[in-house]
């Protein structure tokens, strides 16, 4: 049960205070300093349906130049440059960003907090992920669009065989969308762990979270070796590298493993939210709790896991030896188990409940039935004798198209006709969309199934014409009709949507009678979403009349509830001078702080221009540009941690006499701030795990004849980490300081640890410049330059907090806030030391005496 | 770990958060690493021409195979002792619900990471390590 009434009144001024600390800001301006979910979430949202439409105007482009043999309308140029673009898009800018989105919107509600843990990370997101979207769509106006496919497979995409700017747009405009889609990732992480209403403990966190959850921690495992994939290849373009040069004694296949161990992931990436929304939808339509919620969730988990297991099965034909198939086939076919789990729950919720037949539902069940079908067919390409022979026909275009549009896009029609409701106030027209649904499931059908018979029959998949000799003419027609009465179902939702906002009928709190928090709010909901906190007593808090008395003896009523109970009274429509917000314990939901959340900030927007520029720069090679770009950054970075009037209250009003009985929790392991800088960590070191693995790709899959390091001089080197480690001893010593009070210990702490690293990275550069590396014309090299330059950034980074934590604990030894930069940048620094020690193992150790 | 999270005894329904995240991360874990070892060990192993790769594979899914039937052990007797016997229903919803939930999952987990472990590991039986002869 959700608790929120019978609490002590509150004056009109306290609520008052609270309402105008949680207002947004108005006008032009006001739009782009607003850092709150909701907002966010809404932009967010209509960016990322406004580029699923462009890239299903692509797709109509290409249907309709497949439609017949032998077809004109468009050049095998435009074509490949319209592929590569629709895959793009619908990859990158729209399903990932839209799953975000709706994230961004629910998450704080449905976990019953008031916004995300990161708000100012949130528009930093949007913003970049608009610029990144809008910088790669720009290459259309200059006749540049990236040709080389979503894939961007090397040796096609090197500088020799794609000299234009195309791929440069693609690698780096791509980066920026990235950034944002790790932004979200970080912030979905931290939330879901950290900031539920109390009382949420695992158990009773919504499938739609924890689907969330995993899929975020997805996000960072998997888009990381992308991030890392693509900065190379962009390296080797710009003739820096040869990471992937054959001749040069790189490898095009090393680029396959990293799209890939991306790129199959993503395809869960895409899939898991899509389990969360199913869910809801389904046991809200049928009138009952989801059959086994620890199976859907064991379901959810085992699949984050076992996606990871499953990348070589795009690569069967390149190669790979016989055992290593065998892994990989067999996870291939393992997935299968648990994502049978969760649609056997499914089906057995809808066959034991009283289904409502609305189109929420409606939407869920067509997308079930048509991602079955692709999972069959996944099956099939999962085991490689049958694999070989569906290879790059349009076998796969049909299994893949089953599998996201019934896995995701079906799913997440569902969801906006089911929480659009919730984000307008208003009702959609039920008939328009029982109509648009069906006719999205019959040209759905009509248009990819015969894609199955055409690619068993020989079509070739990323060609832009057939002959009309090889028999395929009917089956082409008939997919491009099908794929034209899908758009035609597609628009008819576009159409509901506008008419619902100014003839739907008003929503009403919860016109679904659904279960979770969300619904316990005003449709839309207010700025800070809740005043007065829920306590959590039941995993389907609006439902508990229903089905709580069957699970839980009164004398067992949770103690911790009580508590919790209290402790949420006192933060009814407080603070009023500041944004609070409440954090909770990862495994039980009890209450253990309160966190200050900024209010509004420019800094989001200027630093995404700056990464605008900055990148834009990047692709032309026009070095003043990115100089200004880096510069616009520096300063936003300036202003985001520029300290706020509102924690300087929050900080006041906590050390003082109050109703407050929670801590305000501001640095060190109970802060935000540290779990968001966890999430860094864990960030990079799946970067650093990556460019290892492409080290010794390249050094032994390759070329095993170089097997020596580059790098002869063990010396400097070795004393390099010494120093690093041994600043070790004065970051420990500097953290201990702040709780004991010993401002003297602190300050002599933290400038140590400054001073050792960056004598740390001074020797490292100044051995690895003297070191006469070649990387643009030695593979070798540049694996060395990988591992090497990614222990350099992150010792520039570690170096750029710690001179911040400096600078503050010499002006304002006792600010909280500097002790929270000092607690951050400790974390990192233990991070670098295993980092120095790997990468001196790696460059140094295993060369010489392996 | 958090604040306030250190606090765990057995037989309150809780345990010592290392345990309780090897009996729900354990199997998963040992998976990973046996699926990534043995492709690295097979692939490296072929191109340096190592002796014994199918040996090592053995080895190495026998152990990790075995941490995974370990985490599960460990997560189903948690979850016996946490839920006394009651419905499974009963025993996942309260007061103590999170942790039986946990180990719940971790039990299923662990049994479907070590049957993906078997299940890969035969493969290092029956398969040629490094390639088809076709002589």
């Amino acid at each position: 049960m959700a608790t929120t009434a019978g609490r002590p009144s509150v004056s009109a001024a306290q609520r008052e205070g609270f309402e105008h600390a949680w207002s947004q800001p108005t006008g032009l301006l006001g739009m782009l300093q607003t850092i709150d979910n909701i907002p966010i979430a809404q932009r967010y949202l209509a960016t990322s349906f406004g580029f699923f439409l462009a890239g299903g105007f692509l797709a109509a482009l290409m249907r309709i130049q497949l439609g017949t043999p032998d077809n004109t309308f468009l050049d095998a140029e435009t074509y490949n440059q319209i592929f590569t673009m629709h895959g793009t898009t619908m990859m990158f800018l729209f399903v990932i960003p839209f799953i975000e989105a709706l994230a961004t919107y629910l998450l704080p509600l449905m976990l019953g907090t008031r916004d995300l843990p990161f708000p100012r990370l949130t528009a930093l997101s949007y913003w970049t992920y608009l610029f990144g979207g809008l910088l790669i769509y720009s290459s259309f106006l200059f006749g540049l669009a990236p040709d080389g496919g979503w894939f961007a497979y090397v040796p096609l995409t090197n500088k020799q065989w794609s000299p234009g700017l195309n791929l440069d747009f693609w690698d780096i405009a791509l980066s920026v969308a990235e950034i944002a889609a790790m932004g979200a990732a970080a912030e979905i992480i931290v939330s879901v762990l950290r900031t539920r209403a109390p009382g949420m403990s695992v158990n009773r966190i919504p499938v739609f979270g924890w689907a969330m959850l995993v899929t975020a921690f997805m996000i960072i495992f998997g888009f990381t070796p992308l991030i890392v994939g693509t900065f190379m290849l962009e390296l080797d373009r710009k003739g820096l590298t040869s990471f992937f040069v054959p001749e040069h004694g790189g490898d095009p296949l090393l680029w396959q493993h990293l799209f890939w161990v991306f790129g199959h992931p993503e395809v869960y990436i895409m899939f898991l939210p899509a389990v969360g929304i199913v869910t809801q939808v389904v046991q809200v339509f049928s009138r009952r709790p989801v059959v086994s919620y620890t199976l859907v969730v064991l379901a959810i988990i085992a699949t984050g896991f076992l996606s990871f297991g499953l990348w070589v099965h795009h690569m069967y034909a390149t190669g790979i030896s016989p055992m290593a198939l065998g892994y990989f086939a067999a996870a291939s076919t393992v997935i299968a188990v648990p994502t049978g789990i969760q649609v056997v729950g499914w089906v057995a919720t809808v066959w034991t409940g009283r289904p409502l037949w609305r189109t929420p539902l409606l939407f869920a069940v067509s997308g079930l039935v048509i991602f079955v079908l692709g999972g069959i067919t996944g099956v099939m390409v999962a085991s490689p004798p049958f694999d070989l022979q569906a290879h790059d026909s349009y076998f796969v275009v049909a299994h893949l198209h089953y599998v996201l549009i019934g896995g995701t896009v079906f799913p997440l029609f569902a969801g906006l006709y089911y929480w659009l409701p919730k984000i307008t106030g208003r009702m959609l027209d039920e008939r328009i969309g029982l109509v648009s649904a069906v006719t999205m499931f019959v040209g759905f059908n009509l248009g990819f199934f015969p894609m199955h018979l055409s690619g068993l029959l020989g079509m070739p998949r990323r060609v832009y014409t057939y002959p009309t000799e090889m028999g395929l003419d009917a089956y082409n027609l008939l997919s491009s009709i099908g794929a034209f009465i899908f758009a035609g179902g597609v628009l008819l939702s576009v159409f509901n949507f506008f008419r619902s906002l100014r003839a739907g009928r008003p929503a009403g709190d919860n016109p679904w009678d659904a279960d979770s928090l969300e619904w316990s709010t005003s449709s839309p909901p207010p700025n800070a979403q809740y005043a007065r906190i829920p306590v959590v007593r039941d995993r389907h808090p609006l439902w508990d009349e229903h089905w709580a008395q069957e699970r839980m003896r009164p004398e067992e009523t949770p103690a911790r509830d009580r508590e919790a109970q209290e402790d949420v009274e006192q933060m009814a429509y407080w603070p009023t001078g500041w944004r609070g917000a409440l954090v909770v314990s990862v495994t039980e939901g009890r209450p253990l702080a309160v966190v200050h959340m900024p209010r509004r900030s420019f800094s989001p927007f200027i630093m995404s221009v700056g990464f605008l520029v900055l990148f834009a720069a990047l692709i032309v090679d026009h070095v003043p540009l990115m100089a200004a770009g880096a510069g616009i950054i520096a300063v936003a970075l300036v202003m985001w941690f520029w300290p706020q009037d509102t924690e300087t209250a929050a900080m006041e009003e906590m050390a003082g006499p109050g109703p407050h009985e929670l801590p305000l929790a501001q640095a060190g392991p109970g802060s935000n701030g540290f779990w968001g800088t966890c999430v860094f960590v864990l960030i990079m070191a799946t970067a650093l795990t990556t460019i290892v693995a492409g080290y010794f790709y390249l050094g032994g899959n390759v070329a095993p004849q170089l097997r020596g390091s580059p790098a002869e001089p063990i010396e400097r080197p070795a004393i390099a980490l010494g120093l690093l480690a041994a600043g070790l001893i004065s970051s420990v010593a500097g953290i201990r300081a702040i709780g004991r009070r010993r401002n003297g210990m602190l300050r002599l702490g933290v400038t140590v640890t400054l001073l050792l690293a960056a004598a740390h990275l001074w020797l490292l550069l100044s051995t690895w410049l003297d070191s006469g590396l070649a990387p643009a014309s030695d593979g070798r090299h540049s694996a060395f330059v990988g591992v090497a330059g990614f222990h350099g950034i992150l010792s520039l980074i570690l170096l750029v907090m710690i001179a911040v934590a400096t600078i503050w604990v010499w002006l304002r030894p006792a600010d909280a806030r500097g002790h929270a930069v000092a607690w951050n940048a400790s974390l990192v620094y233990g991070f670098a030391v295993v980092s120095a020690v790997i990468v001196f193992a790696v460059l140094y150790l295993i060369p010489r005496f392996g | 770990m958090t604040q306030g999270e250190t606090e765990h005894q057995l037989g309150t329904g809780t345990a010592p958060t290392r345990r309780l995240l090897f009996a729900l991360l354990g199997g998963a874990a040992a998976w990973s690493l046996h699926f990534l070892l043995s492709y690295a060990v097979a692939s490296i192993g072929c191109v340096y021409g190592w002796r014994g790769i199918r040996e090592i594979l053995a080895i190495g899914t026998a152990v990790l195979g075995a941490i995974a039937v370990w985490s599960t052990v460990i997560a189903w007797r948690d979850w016996r002792r946490v839920s006394g016997g009651q419905p499974w229903d009963t025993a996942l919803g309260e007061p103590r619900g999170w942790f039986a939930y946990l180990m719940m999952t971790g039990a299923l987990m662990g049994i479907v990471s070590a049957f993906t472990i078997a299940l890969e590991g035969w493969g290092t039986l029956v398969l040629p390590v490094c390639g088809w002869d076709v002589r």
